[in-house]
């Protein structure tokens, strides 16, 4: 296991969220800042409108008041003057002759902000005609206050997103602990702590279900650790009777002086008990080839009855004494590795021959599980009647070395791997065993993919393995489930 | 019967080889490397090779690579390991047969035997009925007689015990027996083997004298009468 450091990730969920939060918050201050900046003018344009209101009135009032009093409106607009601070004045008569303006000097000089309004108006009697006014008011200080306002936001979007990106950065941070913690735990697991499992506490909804998944994992990994511990067992138990008898009878027949003839059945005897571990140790090179992922070489499609008859037709001696028939039933198209299922069904056939009613007819049962449609999975059951496996044992059948009774009697004459070999050959052709049992049948078999995924790698076996199907010439003791 | 070449470098194997292959009336040299084998092969002395893969100096692909620059030499190769793949590439690279260690010394010889046949040629004119003391086999009309008395056989009865009688006096392994009769090339399974011919045995040798059909412990049967 190589442990990353950081730098070597181009990919980081904490930077890139952060990045993100720091991105949207720059654009949503920024919205808000144009938002606040365009309703505050907005709200200030309005108010200077409605002072304008004010003034106009204002400024007509003391002009019809003049009107009414009879007074010159230019007169009466002088002597005001000094009470309209911040606003110049203009009155024209119809024809455009000035009738009055504000001196040219303070306070009647304005800034270049000005809000302005014309109007006109007839004073006094309706033969009077009408006066022109032009009214301007200095806007200085709301020009400042928008100013103002736009340098504070200016200030605040930018301070703003580098806040926020930072309490992101430090959130997500902290979010992100429990995936640390996960990795610390996961680094703890040892070959000899097995039964570690991964805890989050308090359980996160994101991570829970990868949690479950990953203990799961440990589960069948542990499993499977466990089973391979006691396969080592079995294999050393299955290695000491025949290797106990070699000694054995090779040293007594050494101790004494022998004639020939007792020699050579010592050495007879020898030689089975030898082809026994050769075919022994054939098998689980095999198995070992399916458990690194080999898988079949298929032929051409051809029809299983056909194939599966021809394995029928070599247990039939075998079947006879026992009083028991065999029938093929169904029929499916399919490329496999010929060999392969020829051997996986005569496995099943040996092991439905032992636990079979004496007078009863096996089953071969082929079936594709939609019709010959091309594409579909071929299931391959062989039926027997006889007692019924109690259904805590059928997940287990197919382990290997497992007996659902060690002490039957026929026990000693295969070595347990027979349903483990037909579990190898279905995993080489992309399928699964299933075994079902009641009412006093039961079917045992395996499913088998149409055709070989195109997309997985081929595996490449380390060189100094060894194994072992097919040919070699090991003939020996009796193999079976 | 024939000059054999053994390539192989663990001595016990080559020596076990040369041993049991000069008993059964071939005349064997030993090369204990590739160099030497590959030496020894292009003198063109011998009708079959037997060839190691995993030798010093040059390994048993390269021999083999060198044997068929040559010309047609039958070779046998010999291994411990038996990928798909090696198996594919010796076949590829004109291997006559494979046999993977470890192996049964009579389904060696059985092999052997074989490939020499193979490259004597056909046998001009295959016979269609055998005679084996008292017993009678009738290719073309499927008929056993045993003394006169005709014998029923089922069909694969019959092909087992065509076999016999084809390489009578010859020890027939139980999986040479499977692969031959039933085409099934695995080894599993050859108690069934033995099922079959105690089924033969019953109908061709338990009613009549002398017993043709032997079980040679531990390699396999052989037909054949001992009583002369």
């Amino acid at each position: 296991m190589k442990a990353h450091d950081n730098a070597s990730c181009p990919y980081s969920i904490g930077r890139r969220l952060s990045w993100k939060l720091a991105g949207l918050a720059a654009v949503g201050l920024s919205l808000l800042g144009l938002l606040v900046f365009f309703a505050v003018r907005m709200q200030v344009a309005q108010a200077q409108q409605h002072l304008m209101d004010l003034r106009v009135q204002k400024v007509l009032d003391i002009a019809r008041k003049a009107a009414a009093d009879g007074a010159d409106p230019a007169e009466r607009a002088a002597a005001y003057a000094m009470r309209r601070s911040g606003t110049r004045l203009e009155i024209t008569d119809a024809r455009g002759g000035l009738v009055y303006r504000d001196p040219d000097q303070a306070p009647f000089l304005l800034s270049p902000h000005v809000v302005e309004r014309r109007f006109e108006a007839k004073l006094g009697t309706a033969l009077a005609e009408p006066l022109r006014f032009h009214l301007v008011v200095d806007a200085n200080d709301d020009a400042e206050l928008l100013h103002r306002l736009g340098l504070i936001l200016a200030v605040v979007v930018p301070v703003g997103t580098l806040a926020i990106g930072m309490a992101a950065l430090v959130t997500v941070r902290r979010g992100l602990a429990p995936l640390r913690e996960l990795a610390r735990q996961t680094r703890e697991i040892q070959p000899d702590h097995l039964g570690s499992r991964l805890v989050l506490a308090p359980p996160v909804e994101e991570l829970q279900p990868w949690v479950d998944q990953f203990n799961a994992m440990l589960e069948r990994l542990e499993r499977a650790y466990l089973q391979l511990e006691n396969f080592n067992a079995d294999v050393a138990h299955e290695l000491r009777t025949p290797l106990a008898n070699l000694i054995g009878q090779t040293e007594v027949s050494l101790s004494r002086e022998r004639a020939a003839s007792d020699m050579r059945e010592t050495l007879q005897s020898n030689l089975e008990e030898l082809l026994r571990l050769s075919t022994l140790v054939h098998d689980m090179l095999f198995l070992s080839r399916a458990d690194r992922g080999v898988s079949a070489r298929r032929g051409a499609a051809r029809s299983l009855a056909s194939l599966l008859t021809e394995v029928a037709e070599f247990h039939e001696a075998a079947l006879e004494e026992r009083g028991l028939h065999v029938r093929v039933d169904g029929d499916a198209l399919v490329a496999v590795d010929e060999g392969l299922v020829k051997r996986a069904v005569s496995n099943l056939l040996d092991n439905a021959t032992r636990f079979a009613e004496p007078g009863s007819t096996l089953r071969i049962v082929i079936e594709s599980a939609a019709e010959p449609a091309a594409g579909s999975a071929v299931r391959i059951t062989v039926e027997n009647r006889g007692a019924t496996i109690a259904p805590e044992h059928l997940p287990r059948l197919f382990d290997r070395f497992f007996r659902v009774d060690s002490s039957r009697p026929d026990g000693g004459s295969h070595h347990g791997l027979g349903l483990a070999i037909v579990a190898a050959i279905a995993r080489m052709h992309e399928g699964r065993t299933q075994a079902a049992s009641s009412g006093g049948l039961t079917r045992i078999g395996f499913e088998l993919a149409p055709q070989a995924p195109r997309t997985r790698p081929p595996v490449h076996e380390p060189p100094d393995t060894a194994d072992a199907p097919g040919h070699h010439g090991a003939a020996g003791a009796a193999q079976a489930a | 019967m024939a000059r054999l070449l053994i390539i192989e470098d663990e001595a016990k194997a080559a020596d076990y080889l040369q041993r049991g292959l000069t008993e059964n009336g071939h005349v064997v040299d030993v090369a204990r490397d590739g160099i030497e084998g590959r030496h020894l092969a292009s003198e063109g002395r011998y009708e079959l090779v037997l060839l190691d893969v995993m030798l010093p100096g040059l390994d048993g692909f390269e021999v083999l690579k060198a044997i068929r620059a040559r010309g047609q030499l039958p070779v046998l190769m010999l291994t411990a390991r038996e990928r798909v793949e090696d198996r594919v590439r010796g076949l590829q690279d004109g291997a006559d047969d494979y046999l993977v260690k470890p192996f049964a010394f009579s389904e060696l010889l059985a092999r052997v035997g074989a490939l020499l046949r193979r490259s004597a040629g056909p046998a001009a004119g295959a016979p269609t009925s055998w005679r084996l003391a008292d017993l009678e086999l009738d290719l073309e009309r499927r008929r056993v007689q045993r003394a006169g008395k005709r014998i029923e056989l089922s069909a694969k009865e019959f092909q087992l015990l065509t076999l016999l009688l084809r390489r009578r006096g010859q020890i027939l392994s139980r999986t040479t027996l499977a692969e031959q009769v039933w085409n099934m090339n695995f080894d599993s399974g050859t108690n069934l083997v033995e099922v079959a011919v105690r089924r033969l045995r019953a109908k061709l040798d338990d009613p009549f004298m002398p017993k043709l059909l032997h079980t040679v412990r531990g390699m396999g049967y052989v037909l054949e009468d001992r009583s002369t």
